[in-house]
């Protein structure tokens, strides 16, 4: 077998663990910093019903953010910014990632990249809630790229690579430029490996084109696939999977 | 009310209540119940014999805190985790409070440096009003649990002796 030479990692409810954002310590802590104690319960309720609308916090976050300031929050700004401070600083590594990415990075020597559907135009390195997350937990300087389909980006230089804006990692196609770019390294899919908890975006294209996968299941547990070769718990299972593959 | 409408629930063991909502709601959508490990930290304080203890509820990452101090008085404790007890489902992180950690000392400290870079005395501060007291809380790192209210009483009665 192959050893694995590309590591790919998806972000969110697989590297960032997002269990210690809660309502009542995220709304909590912004009502006592504005002064406004009694509306703890208020938008919290506010909150669980918005999620009720849009399904789910990542879809409130992903498109009607501006409702949490409107409909939460009454228009308070000066509120809304500390929610968007606290979502960072509340928002944890996934247990034993950070453990996991310097292992790979210092004693292996692969630098793994982000493999994320940003939404939102890349900018700067720490302009946008992944690289932003990356840069606050010290883990940046850990990674290699961060590829979306708004773009790559080599995070040690800042330099973009607008050629994947308009991919998706879904239908493959973010994948299949991927693999152009690596074979010019010399890197062959075998050698490549991504961890990622869904199977639509993060397990099933990459097993498609030759990839070895292995289904986070710490956060979001979907259940086994067949195009799944290992699955992990967290990111301690992880590396000892990775330790048999590289 | 007329603008309200009312639902009604029944338990398996009999129980009834009813609840209003909004007079627009239309149809129930769905149901489901959320299964979470919550913790709640209880912090006691002792008042004369023969009364009740007080109790404040903690609900801000109860095992994160590190210190508590009561004002007006030397009792000032470092949290220290001393074992679990488990009765049923009920799971209780205890903790002994040893004597010491100076909390009290700790913000009177935060708060003079705030007011040194202010170029304010305590005094120069206890004569303005609620607002710039709480700027000053707030630079300090200091928030009301449950008002502001409490906050500026706090902070006015610290002023008082730095």
């Amino acid at each position: 077998m192959a050893k694995i030479k590309f590591v790919g990692i998806d972000y969110g409810q697989c590297y960032m663990a997002p269990s210690t954002l809660r309502n009542p310590r995220m709304f909590g802590d912004i009502a006592k910093l504005v002064g406004k104690q009694e509306m703890v319960p208020v938008w919290v309720d506010r909150m669980r019903r918005l999620k009720e609308k849009y399904k789910s916090y990542s879809g409130i976050k992903e498109g009607h953010k501006d409702e949490i300031l409107s409909y939460v929050l009454d228009g308070d700004r000066y509120a809304m910014d500390i929610f968007n401070e606290k979502e960072q600083e509340l928002l944890g590594l996934a247990p034993g990632a950070g453990e996991f990415t310097v292992w790979l990075a210092e004693k292996i020597g692969i630098k793994p990249s982000i493999i994320s559907e940003l939404k939102k135009t890349l900018g700067p390195v720490g302009s946008d809630v992944i690289t932003r997350f990356l840069v606050i937990k010290g883990m940046v300087k850990y990674f290699r790229y961060f590829i979306t389909p708004q773009g790559k980006m080599d995070l040690a230089t800042g330099q973009q690579f607008p050629e994947y804006k308009g991919t998706s990692k879904e239908n493959g196609t973010l994948y299949d430029l991927l693999m152009t770019d690596l074979a010019k390294e010399g890197i062959a899919p075998e050698e490549c490996c991504i961890i990622g908890d869904k199977w639509s975006t993060d397990i099933v294209p990459p097993k498609q084109r030759g990839w070895t996968t292995i289904q986070y299941t710490g956060h979001i547990d979907l259940g086994p696939c067949p195009s799944t070769d290992y699955y992990a718990k967290d990111w301690f299972e992880v590396k000892a999977v990775m330790e048999k593959l590289v | 009310m007329a603008d309200k409408k009312y639902v009604m629930m029944k338990w398996k063991d009999g129980w009834r209540e009813v609840i209003a909502v909004e007079g627009d709601v239309i149809d129930f959508n769905k149901y489901y119940v959320i299964e979470r490990l919550e913790q709640y930290g209880r912090l006691v304080l002792n008042r004369p014999k023969g009364t009740v203890p007080e109790l404040i509820v903690i609900d801000r990452d109860p095992t994160g805190i590190e210190k508590v101090a009561l004002l007006d008085s030397d009792d000032q404790r470092t949290l220290a985790a001393k074992d679990t007890y488990r009765e049923g489902t009920r799971l209780e992180y205890n903790y002994n409070l040893p004597e010491g950690g100076d909390l009290a000392g700790e913000i009177a400290a935060k708060l003079k440096e705030v007011l040194a870079a202010k170029g304010m005395s305590a005094k120069d501060l206890l004569l303005k009003g609620d607002a710039d007291i709480i700027a000053v809380a707030r630079a300090a790192n200091i928030v009301g649990t449950k008002s502001q209210q409490d906050l500026v009483h706090f902070l006015k009665l610290l002023l008082r002796k730095i």
